[in-house]
């Protein structure tokens, strides 16, 4: 099983090890897709899989939604949160990773749901499985 | 101070004050219970010995949990994230399973980390469906509000939380309740240096 075992140099080697390092630790099928930051300073991830918790109840609170930047009432989306973690010595970036269920996933692609990062969505790409 | 740190500070609070009505020895020993007289080293005046419903104190662990992990997220940014929600919790052990987490929380043995996260998981959950508002079941058991039943007779009833057993106080006093309280102290007391 992966670990962090080497401190990551580069930004790509960083989401790489993260992502791998995040899929090989759970039992379970997993997808993750990578968002990469422009400024290349933090590693950015959504986790697909049915055994994470999920994330939003829009029955509930719809009509509690904020509002994101430049959007009114009627264009307010749910949010799926992020953690982020500040960077240590042994991993030296930033990270902030979205775990979501698939249909929550279904919902991102569709633009139901924003990711809370107000991460480039059109940039992503599937890092695990490779 | 800002929203996450309220929300930390009022999850740290809710977490004396859950253990204060456990009956469980506080995790940092020697801080203050914010105002409640100390407890005897007995551990005498529990929520069992004093008759304290299990579903008060099952309610500030659940508050304590919810707060905690709303601090997390709001440091994370979010914007626009509902933090009404009670479900925030069950989400924490998933984020954390990485090893510089592991190491920063003061674990030195990461498959020990690594199997407590697995264990936990479903705890966490549990605890977080404490909350009347969390789960598929409108009305269910928790820690809150009476909820509908049907006796032997098929009669309505109505549950009253505080003479519920939720059969869950007495599993966090075993080891994996207390290494979660443990880790819910660790995460509060180490919140700057990890998010």
């Amino acid at each position: 099983m992966a670990d962090l075992e080497h401190i990551p140099q580069t930004y790509e080697d960083a989401c790489s090890v993260l992502a791998r390092s995040h899929a090989e630790e759970v039992q379970f099928p997993i997808r993750v897709y990578c968002f990469p930051d422009p400024t290349r300073q933090e590693v950015r991830l959504v986790e697909i899989s049915n055994s994470f918790p999920e994330n939003v109840d829009s029955t509930r609170y719809a009509a509690r939604m904020d509002p994101g930047p430049g959007e009114g009432p009627a264009q307010a989306k749910l949010v799926v949160p992020v953690v982020t973690l500040r960077p240590s010595d042994d991993f030296p970036f930033r990270s902030s990773v979205a775990l979501v269920t698939e249909a929550e996933w279904e919902r991102i692609l569709a633009g139901d749901l924003r990711i809370g990062g107000k991460w480039r969505t059109d940039d992503r790409y599937q890092i695990w499985p490779q | 101070m800002t929203e996450d740190l309220a929300h930390l500070e009022q999850g740290r609070s809710q977490l004396e004050v859950y253990e204060y009505l456990a009956g469980q020895p506080s995790a940092t020993p020697g801080t203050p219970l914010g105002g409640f007289s100390q407890r005897p080293a007995d551990n005498s005046g529990s929520a069992f010995e004093n008759n304290i419903p299990e579903a008060h104190a099952l309610h500030f662990l659940q508050m304590a949990t919810e707060n905690i992990a709303k601090a997390i997220f709001l440091r994370s940014g979010n914007t626009g994230w509902d933090k009404y929600t009670h479900r925030a919790f069950s989400a924490i052990p998933h984020h954390l399973r990485a090893r510089h987490i592991a190491a920063r929380l003061g674990w030195r043995d990461f498959d020990a980390y690594k199997r407590f996260l697995r264990d936990v998981r479903s705890l966490c959950r549990e605890i977080e469906e404490l909350h009347p508002q969390v789960g598929s079941i409108v009305e269910k058991a928790n820690v809150e509000y009476p909820w509908p039943g049907r006796d032997s007779l098929g009669n309505e009833i109505w549950y009253v939380p505080a003479h519920y057993s939720f059969r869950l106080l007495s599993r966090m006093r075993k080891p994996l309740g207390v290494q979660l309280i443990r880790f819910l102290h660790l995460l509060a007391n180490r919140f700057d240096t990890i998010f």
